[in-house]
């Protein structure tokens, strides 16, 4: 099928301007034709009349003298003179026939249709004549002598005028033939720059940018193409700018391919069904399959998370599970005991995190699963905590000895001693006193940052346990007369699910060290404050506070400030660093506003959500 | 002596046990029995049921948690009063000795003799009112 569109601009030009001109030529042809016509007939009519009153006034002599013979001779004379002349007839005064030129007819004799009664009247009519159209022109003499009446032959006078026409359509086709010609050569010379510009289009589209178009005009089209030459630059920039981000990406993937592949932990990704899509080295080798064997298949087939008897975890227990539709990061630690099932049925101890794959718009579209086997690890932290206990206790035995012994001397359970044997006594049994704390603290810190204290959550009501644990440091608190007001908001707290041991642990230290840094009769406020999803415990003093520019090291192991030791020499330096241990390990912070001599403010945080459960093997106490 | 009550000490630390000895003693008020291991302070109960036991937990061989088994299963033992007096205090082990009926349990390290034996005296005169 023709289509229109397939066709060149050049020839479309050339066509779209040939058929304009072939319309207007045969418009114009067709209205000139018809004026033409009727002007040239009109013309011819007139000269007929003009013949037609010459012829009359020519033989008016003759007629005037009657010389009828004279008259008919000098008709059919004008008669072959004129071919376009079928007839002439002249009619006298009285009406009748009395010269024509009709050969089949005597003189004073012609047929009816020629008759005319107003003799007399110039007239005009178109009549039949033996089957052909006759133009008559009817011309009066002078004096009333009669008509003369000259019949014209239609067709000479069509003849004439289709002549004339001829001629004219010759010169029409003869313009449209030029018109073509120079419309020719105008589409050549206008398309010209197009035609270059598309040729520059169609190398660059075979991605060579290092043509340039021809600017051969200042018009729009010599526009264009200086835009057309812009534009490849621009895209010559673009498209090597675009090189060297393909280049980037490429070297990028490369690296994350070789930092993936060599990474020492099991690495994996799933899809949102749960359809393993990329899988490391480390991952193949630790669950014992090939990687054919594990992209595609559902995690579950191949990655087993069971319990240490080997049964299988459920659904909701799947840290993968728990990513993809929790749109979190889920984690299993050392405490939870959970261990990899090989596909050769062998067991391992692992640690696993799964972090949730999200798109653009936060949608989840699979995870990223981190695994390790951790049996060295876990064998290492089993004698660390062996050997802390084993240690804690080893020292804490003898320490205790040393106590009582020291105790003993100074009661005099062992004879009577002098004032010098006492001082010196009393300097072991205070340092044997605060090694013990030391060595409590020590084995504290050491669970703590060992990840394997037990934690139990129950509802805690913390202003009942405030109350508890002023009772339980009443003697303290009542030896310097201090007061503990505690601020509830709102009041009544809300119980927050937490292990009453450790929270018990880290408000005792902090009153402790505020009972201890405060003077006489003071007065320590603990507040608690609901601030959106956390409760915001303060415990205040109004003791000597802390100089700015050890501010930085206060939660430091073993740090105490100048001003503590002058106060107090022996101070362990562990207790803040416990505290702040064990509100991180909550997932709270802890800060404090202070100023030297001023008091201090020690905050923390506490998540509303409370403490998750943690089945480790060992406690706060000592 | 007459009205001198017996305390079996069941202590595997001979510098403790010396102790403990010369401070029960020196109060005149104490006979005092010692047995280094669980096994031997059952030995010792078979002989002689004390009016208390100061229960070591952490002991060679029979930890101090069988041996309150074996004195709370059997009902010529069941009702000696038992104070523990350890090393260690985990909440775990405290509720564990209260469950088998302990009088009392002394975190050692935090406590001064003195106030260890205050805590005897006090429980001993309760039982004694009992009788």
């Amino acid at each position: 099928m023709f289509q229109f569109r397939k066709i060149g601009l050049e020839a479309r030009m050339a066509l779209f301007v040939f058929c304009t001109i072939l319309a207007v030529l045969i418009f114009s042809t067709v209205f000139t034709r018809g004026v033409v016509s009727d002007t040239l007939t009109n013309e011819v009519f007139k000269d007929a009349a003009v013949s037609s009153n010459s012829i009359a006034n020519h033989i008016f002599e003759d007629v005037l003298s009657g010389n009828r013979e004279a008259v008919v001779s000098q008709l059919i004379e004008e008669k072959f003179s004129h071919t376009s002349i079928e007839y002439i007839i002249l009619i006298n005064e009285a009406g009748e026939a009395w010269a024509h030129t009709l050969t089949d007819y005597p003189l004073d004799t012609i047929p009816d249709y020629l008759k005319i009664s107003e003799g007399s009247a110039a007239s005009t009519r178109i009549i039949q004549v033996e089957g052909n159209d006759v133009y008559e022109i009817a011309t009066p003499l002078k004096f009333g002598r009669g008509v003369l009446k000259i019949g014209y032959k239609m067709g000479a006078i069509t003849a004439a005028t289709n002549k004339a026409l001829l001629t004219l359509l010759e010169v029409a086709v003869l313009e449209m033939i030029i018109s073509i010609i120079i419309v020719l050569l105008i589409t050549k010379v206008v398309t010209k720059p197009i035609v270059l510009l598309k040729n520059s289009i169609a190398e660059i589209s075979k991605g060579n940018l290092d043509v340039k178009a021809a600017v051969v005009s200042n018009d729009e089209i010599g526009e264009l193409a200086s835009v057309f030459n812009q534009m490849t630059v621009d895209l010559k920039k673009t498209r090597s700018g675009l090189e060297k981000q393909t280049k980037d990406l490429e070297a990028e993937s490369a690296r994350l391919q070789a930092v993936i592949s060599s990474m020492g932990e099991g690495l994996f990704v799933v899809d949102k069904a749960g359809q393993v899509i990329l899988v490391n080295n480390a991952a193949t080798r630790m669950v014992e399959a090939k990687s054919k064997e594990i992209i595609d298949k559902h995690f579950q087939q191949v990655f087993q998370f069971v319990r240490k008897d080997g049964t299988a975890l459920r659904d909701e227990e799947q840290m993968i599970m728990c990513a993809l539709t929790e749109k979190k990061v889920c984690e299993i630690n050392t405490e939870d005991d959970i261990y990899m099932k090989t596909t050769q049925g062998k067991l391992f101890p692992v640690f696993e995190v799964s972090t949730p794959l999200l798109n653009d718009v936060g949608e989840i579209i699979g995870a990223v699963v981190i695994f390790d086997d951790i049996s060295e690890r876990k064998k290492l932290d089993d004698s660390r905590i062996s050997f802390i206990s084993i240690a804690s206790h080893q020292l804490r035995t003898p320490l205790t000895s040393m106590r009582w012994f020291a105790e003993m001397l100074i009661a005099g359970d062992a004879g009577v001693i002098n004032d010098a044997q006492r001082k010196f006594v009393e300097r072991i049994y205070q340092g044997t006193d605060r090694m013990i704390g030391l060595v409590n603290l020590l084995l504290q810190i050491a669970r703590v940052e060992a990840g394997r204290v037990k934690i139990e959550p129950t509802p805690i009501n913390f202003n009942n346990l405030i109350r508890g644990l002023t009772v339980a440091m009443r003697v303290l608190l009542d030896g310097k007369s201090q007061k503990v007001e505690i601020m509830s908001d709102p009041d009544p707290f809300p119980a927050i699910l937490m292990d009453q041991e450790v929270v018990w642990q880290v408000f005792q230290n902090l009153i402790s060290n505020a009972n201890r840094y405060s003077p006489e009769k003071s007065t320590i406020t603990i507040s608690m404050v609901k601030k959106g999803p956390l409760a915001e415990f303060s415990v205040k003093d109004s003791g000597i506070g802390i100089p700015k520019d050890v501010q930085g090291r206060i939660f430091n192991k073993f740090f105490r400030a100048e001003n503590a030791l002058k106060l107090i020499p022996e101070g362990s330096g562990l207790g803040l660093s416990l505290v702040k241990s064990l509100v991180e390990e909550w997932g709270g912070n802890i800060w404090f506003e202070s100023d030297e001599g001023k008091g201090a403010t020690f905050f923390f945080t506490v998540p509303l959500t409370g403490m998750k459960s943690r089945k480790g093997d060992v406690t706060i106490s000592v | 002596m007459d009205g001198q009550k017996t305390i079996l000490v069941v202590e595997d630390e001979e510098a403790l046990q010396e102790a403990i000895q010369t401070k029960l003693k020196g109060t005149g008020k104490y006979r005092v029995l010692f047995a280094l291991s669980a096994e031997e302070a059952l030995k010792i109960i078979t002989k002689e049921i004390p009016d208390l036991i100061w229960l070591d937990l952490l002991l060679p061989g029979m930890g101090g948690f069988q041996f309150l088994h074996q004195l709370r299963s059997a009902p010529q033992w069941k009702n000696i009063p038992v104070v523990v007096v350890s090393v260690s205090g985990t909440p775990e082990k405290i509720q564990r000795a209260f469950e088998l009926n302990v009088v009392d349990y002394i975190i050692k390290s935090q406590y001064r003799l003195e106030d260890i034996l205050k805590k005897l005296d006090d429980i001993l005169d309760d039982s004694g009112k009992l009788k």
